[in-house]
């Protein structure tokens, strides 16, 4: 089971995740890119496509997006763009991302400009959760489903979708079990390799996942990781990090990442869609648009529900890890900071790169930060 | 902080209104003592509009009355009763202070490097530069969603009533219908909320006819603006056409005379022709530093800027539906419809490929040699387009562009050498290659 495990732990990583992409386009299938957490995935695989999620090159040089892109724009759109720009993407029967932020709207037009990709969609997703918003994020599902099923040559009933969420709703009931087992003192997973379960499931066929996490579970439940630091436990924020790298390398600095406020992590997966409800596209919206991520405007109830994860999960403090450039968390930044100190709740917040860089620089940085914490927690 | 009154007799460094009132009341001193017949005579108007609005703010400010900066549109806030307050056109007019609210932007934790238009406006009223809001309403005039975190970030500040409404960043009848049932919640919230506040329609109707004539003069200047010399300064490009918009003022029939006595200004011109010698035109997008003159170099060399280009220039090129239109959907929209549409519109909310192709017919309609795109850093709205439009551009009409990165207010990443010496190259280059 333990080689099951690496193997799962592994299927997302820069080698292995276009496995899948290979044997659906085999199978003469097709798959759509998306860009971030905001799409409801279900449609697309409803539509009998793979969803796969985009990742940028890993590397550092990222010059010829930089041609195109503002200095002071997502890391992370910069090296999507590179990669794009070296034909790592052309694989891709289409991509589909939200209006996230100005920067994702922005890049979309950029992608139509410099790609051949044959489908290119952009959902608009309210960033408050009014009833009106809910209702328009609603129709707005529905005018995705019509884009896919015209694309796809298929048709898409209310019985497929149902049967979509199903899948995923089971996808996410099985990753919240597992990151309920990281509220351990010795929890059975480092942060890095939850980190890396997560980007699995973001490749791999829902069903496929599925299966691979279930037979895990019982395994996972009686393993005790081998982790190097038991305390502090901290929670990493973020967004756009899809490097467990990172993880690792706060992890091995002295401490354990015990869980995460991240779309490519727990926001990935932690709300359900309400299944019992009539109208698929409506259970949708209002599952999506609950997101918690900074770009939605309920600042407090993003803070609230930070608070109430380091409590479940034990965390001696906070660390935000965001992309330089991310202006939802920049705007954010000084109400969260009076928020978690109400709390009694330490906050570090640093800016970081896309790809694993200034290594040395980010070491000292949180080293520091858990000296700090140890002697709170000593104190 | 809450809203506060202002004591009278409170002897203070001045406060921005007090000294924009100041150098606007020098300004017609000197422009009555020494007028410049190059010049148009209806600037005198012009200042006289803008003082008339500064002494309103301020005397508003000064008796606790209610005031709401950033409204989504200046035509709703005066339906409301009130008056909008456009921060961040107020800032850049004192690019002295920049310093000063770096630093106050800095020590609040404000992201520097978003642009400082909005930044430093926040900051210049975080510490109190500017007046306090009565109520914040989250919405972008345009689609600008870095204005979005502006508004809640002066919300979360001076913890005033807030309401937080959506912008679809799309154009069609639908995100307008969208918006403009947010906007009636909206007017429903800010009378409950904010004493002083109650909307009239029959204001809101009025005031909506005098946006639609307002555009309409500025359509008419549009193609005057297509004159072969270009019969303004260039320096009046950058004054845009909606920091005078009718509802700014309380004096709405003054401020539609201002207007139609500068564009008849400006048609005389024209039909008595114009001797100036003009060597190349020079469409100018986005904005340009306040810190320099941004047209001192261009004028040496007999270059004209017909104009400056944002989203909302294609309302006054005619490329999107003027108010009170009804042929876009075959209908009469409500006065909410029309303030959608409007803050919709006017934002980047089509593609950025609709985007290239507005400013592409803006370089051909005014025939322009050339195009600036001033990159103003952090702008992802507008600056993050400059290669798709320069590519636009120089595909239809075979004309180069110059992009240009800088801020706003302050020099930080563009000097005032720099940025003349780009210009100066970029256009020495151009001529030549005309020539």
């Amino acid at each position: 089971m333990e080689d099951k495990l690496k193997t799962l732990i592994t299927a997302g990583t820069k080698e292995n995740r276009t496995n899948w992409v290979r044997e659906w386009q085999g199978q003469g299938k097709r798959v759509i890119g998306v860009l971030d957490s905001l799409v409801p995935e279900e449609v697309i695989y409803a539509a009998g496509a793979l969803p796969w999620r985009i990742q940028g090159t890993w590397q550092e040089d990222v010059s010829r997006a930089m041609m195109y892109r503002l200095p002071q724009g997502s890391r992370f759109l910069n090296h999507v763009l590179e990669s794009l720009l070296e034909g790592e993407l052309d694989f891709l029967d289409g991509m589909v991302c939200s209006n996230r932020d100005e920067d994702f709207v922005r890049f979309r037009d950029y992608w139509k400009w410099l790609s051949k990709t044959p489908l290119i969609h952009l959902i608009d997703v309210p960033i408050v959760e009014s009833e009106v918003a809910k209702r328009r994020f609603a129709n707005k599902i529905q005018d995705f489903i019509v884009v896919i099923e015209a694309f796809l040559r298929v048709k898409i009933n209310d019985s497929s979708l149902h049967d979509a969420i199903a899948v995923y709703n089971r996808r996410r009931a099985l990753l919240r079990k597992m990151y309920e087992l990281r509220k351990r003192e010795v929890p059975p997973l480092s942060g890095a390799e939850a980190l890396a379960i997560t980007a699995a499931a973001m490749v791999m066929p829902p069903d496929a996942f599925n299966r691979e996490l279930e037979q895990l579970l019982p395994y996972l439940e009686e393993r005790r990781s081998r982790l190097s630091y038991l305390r502090p436990r901290l929670l990493v924020s973020s967004d756009l990090l899809d490097n467990p790298a990172y993880v690792n390398l706060v992890e091995e600095t002295g401490c354990l990442v015990a869980m995460d406020d991240m779309d490519t992590g727990s926001r990935y997966f932690w709300e359900m869609v309400d299944d019992g409800r009539e109208e698929p596209a409506y259970a949708l919206a209002v599952r999506y648009l609950r997101n918690r991520s900074p770009r939605m405007l309920d600042w407090r109830g993003q803070a609230e529900q930070l608070v109430q994860w380091a409590k479940e999960f034990r965390v001696d403090g906070v660390l935000e890890l965001h992309d330089s450039y991310d202006y939802t968390r920049g705007f954010r930044r000084p109400f969260l900071e009076r928020w978690l100190k109400h709390a009694g709740i330490p906050l570090m917040s640093f800016g970081r790169d896309y790809h694993l860089a200034n290594i040395g620089q980010l070491k000292t940085r949180i080293g520091a930060f858990l000296e700090m914490l140890e002697g709170k927690r000593a104190a | 902080m809450t809203n506060m009154k202002l004591e009278p007799n409170e002897v203070s460094i001045m406060n921005l209104l007090e000294k924009l009132i100041e150098r606007t009341e020098k300004r017609l001193e000197k422009i009555d003592e020494t007028p410049d017949p190059t010049k148009l005579q209806s600037n005198r108007l012009g200042f006289e509009l803008e003082l008339d609005c500064y002494k309103e703010m301020l005397g508003a400010w000064r008796h606790g009355k209610p005031l709401l900066p950033y409204f989504p549109s200046s035509s709703l806030a005066r339906a409301l009763g009130s008056q909008s307050v456009v921060y961040e056109g107020l800032v850049p007019q004192v690019p002295e202070e920049a310093p000063r609210y770096v630093q106050a932007a800095s020590n609040m934790g404000l992201p520097q490097y978003m642009c400082d238009a909005f930044v430093l406006a926040n900051a210049a009223a975080m510490i109190g530069d500017l007046p306090p809001p009565s109520i914040i309403a989250v919405c972008p005039e345009g689609t600008c969603r870095v204005w979005t975190y502006h508004l809640k970030t002066l919300a979360e500040h001076f913890s005033v009533p807030k309401f937080e409404l959506d912008v679809p960043c799309e154009y069609s009848e639908e995100s307008i219908k969208y918006l403009a049932s947010q906007l009636g919640e909206l007017v429903e919230f800010a009378e409950s909320n904010v004493p002083g506040l109650k909307y009239d329609q029959d204001k809101h109707l009025e005031l909506i006819d005098a946006n639609r004539i307002f555009v309409n003069y500025c359509r008419k200047e549009w193609e005057f603006r297509k004159h072969v010399p270009f019969p303004l300064d260039s320096l009046d490009s950058f004054r845009q056409p909606f920091h005078r918009e009718p509802a700014l003022f309380r004096d709405t029939a003054k401020a539609l005379e201002y207007w139609r006595i500068r564009v008849g200004e400006i048609e005389a011109r024209v039909a008595g022709g114009l001797s100036k010698e003009e060597r190349m035109r020079l469409l100018w997008v986005w904005g340009g530093p306040v810190y320099v003159n941004p047209v001192a170099q261009l004028e040496l060399r007999r270059v004209s800027v017909p104009a400056v280009m944002l989203p909302p220039t294609s309302l006054f090129s005619g490329r999107i539906a003027n108010w009170g239109d009804e042929r876009e959907f075959g209908r009469k929209l409500s006065p909410l419809e029309e303030e959608a549409r409007h803050i919709i519109g006017t934002g980047i909310s089509r593609s950025g490929r609709a985007w290239a192709e507005d400013v592409t017919e803006a370089c051909r309609d005014l025939k322009c040699d050339a195009m600036l795109y001033y990159q103003l850093t952090g702008c992802l709205h507008i600056g993050s387009l400059a290669s798709l439009v320069a590519d636009a551009v120089e595909t239809e009409l075979g004309i180069p562009t110059l992009i240009l990165a800088g801020r706003l207010m302050h020099p930080a990443t563009l000097s005032p050498f720099e940025f003349e010496y780009q210009i100066t190259q970029f256009v020495d280059m151009v001529m030549a290659q005309k020539e």
